[in-house]
């Protein structure tokens, strides 16, 4: 959806037109389901936060001026709602997140170690960044499962970029060598 | 002059996650640990993006259920609900304050009804009522400097005191009243 359709889409959806909003809804959903998968690793949890996205975003609409993409408009309200829920309660023990006990095939670590090793990986990378506190832990996860530049994160987030890079350089690297550590300490059962 | 274990570190840590280059390619081939953090960097980025594809099924109860709550109406329900507290809570204050504000007495407050048996001791060395008050200057004794003090206000505290004292100069068979 080009961003002057979706424009179009919100100005008939702010005068309160139900098609308008079905379509805005049709052409973001994926995208906004995967960010809050991404960030939540919960599908409940995802499910809540594309609501109340949605909810506050068309209850804003009507004041709404157009710039930008209109999904980055929704990211950003999902990321300050997952933001305001790791604020809320203090990082849980992690048991395998949904989503992560059946990875996609990951091509250059097939060479490095077993499919076995590379889920323990992903969980102990997973562990790593529940540690973190709310704000690198949303950055480090746009920045790895979202794929996206410390320009667009530091946007999304509110924060200069500076802030980002730092929060980057710290999470990426503790994350990193958890995983690391888990991997030279501990070799998967069967394995030599 | 870097290495590449160091440059390998700095593409580790680059922001923009450009490809790696064709030589540290071939150095993580030799080179064990760089291959190690290189695999356990590529895993992180294509890991963490597993798994967070929408099925057919959850999407479209996903959309019935964002259809069904236009414009946010579950939320704005939920603050409506609370939406009286602040009207409430200072109704409340008003309230309180009015209820508990002390008005102009248009009557004056007998001291008993304010402090009880406490002044029994002090009615106790109160003048008698019928001895008319000396001047503080002629005053010698304990009693003469209370009297000239009760006299001097005149108020509605005096007036009280001779109330009490009354019954207790009746019962002595003395004289009764106010000076």
């Amino acid at each position: 959806m080009s961003e002057a359709v979706a424009w179009q889409l919100v100005r008939q959806a702010a005068t309160g037109e139900p098609q308008a909003r079905q379509s805005l809804v049709e052409a973001t959903l994926d995208d906004l389901w995967a960010l809050a998968m991404r960030l939540t690793r919960r599908q409940d949890e995802a499910e809540t936060i594309v609501q109340e996205t949605y909810a506050r975003a068309f209850a804003a609409l009507p004041g709404l001026t157009p710039g930008g993409r209109f999904e980055g408009y929704l990211a950003r309200i999902a990321t300050n709602l997952v933001l305001e829920r790791w604020r809320r309660r203090s990082p849980r023990a992690t048991e395998i997140p949904d989503g992560l006990a059946s990875p996609a095939d990951v091509e250059p670590w097939k060479a490095a170690a077993d499919k076995e090793d590379q889920q323990r990986l992903l969980a102990a990378a997973w562990e790593a960044i529940q540690g973190l506190a709310p704000e690198p832990r949303a950055a480090v996860l746009l920045f790895y499962a979202q794929s996206q530049t410390c320009d667009e994160i530091a946007q999304v987030l509110d924060v200069p970029i500076g802030t980002v890079k730092t929060w980057l350089h710290r999470a990426r690297n503790q994350v990193r060598q958890q995983a690391e550590r888990l991997l030279k300490s501990e070799p998967a059962p069967g394995r030599a | 002059m870097k290495t590449p274990c160091d440059c390998i570190r700095e593409w580790l840590d680059n922001g923009d996650r450009p490809p790696l280059p064709v030589d540290l390619e071939a150095h993580i081939g030799v080179c064990p640990v760089c291959r190690r953090s290189v695999a356990v960097e590529r895993a992180l980025r294509k890991g963490l993006r597993a798994g967070a594809a929408l099925d057919a099924a959850r999407r479209s109860a996903l959309m019935e259920k964002i259809a069904g709550s236009p414009c946010g109406a579950g939320r704005r329900a939920r603050l409506a609900r609370w939406s009286w507290a602040p009207l409430a809570a200072a109704a409340a204050i008003v309230l309180a304050v009015v209820l508990t504000w002390p008005p102009a007495p248009r009557t004056p407050i007998l001291p008993t009804e304010l402090f009880g048996d406490f002044l029994g001791p002090l009615a106790e060395i109160s003048p008698p009522p019928d001895v008319a008050p000396a001047a503080p200057s002629e005053s010698s004794t304990t009693e003469d400097v209370l009297g000239a003090f009760w006299a001097d206000f005149e108020g509605p505290l005096s007036v009280a005191l001779g109330a009490m004292e009354a019954p207790r100069a009746a019962a002595r068979g003395g004289p009764s009243g106010n000076p």
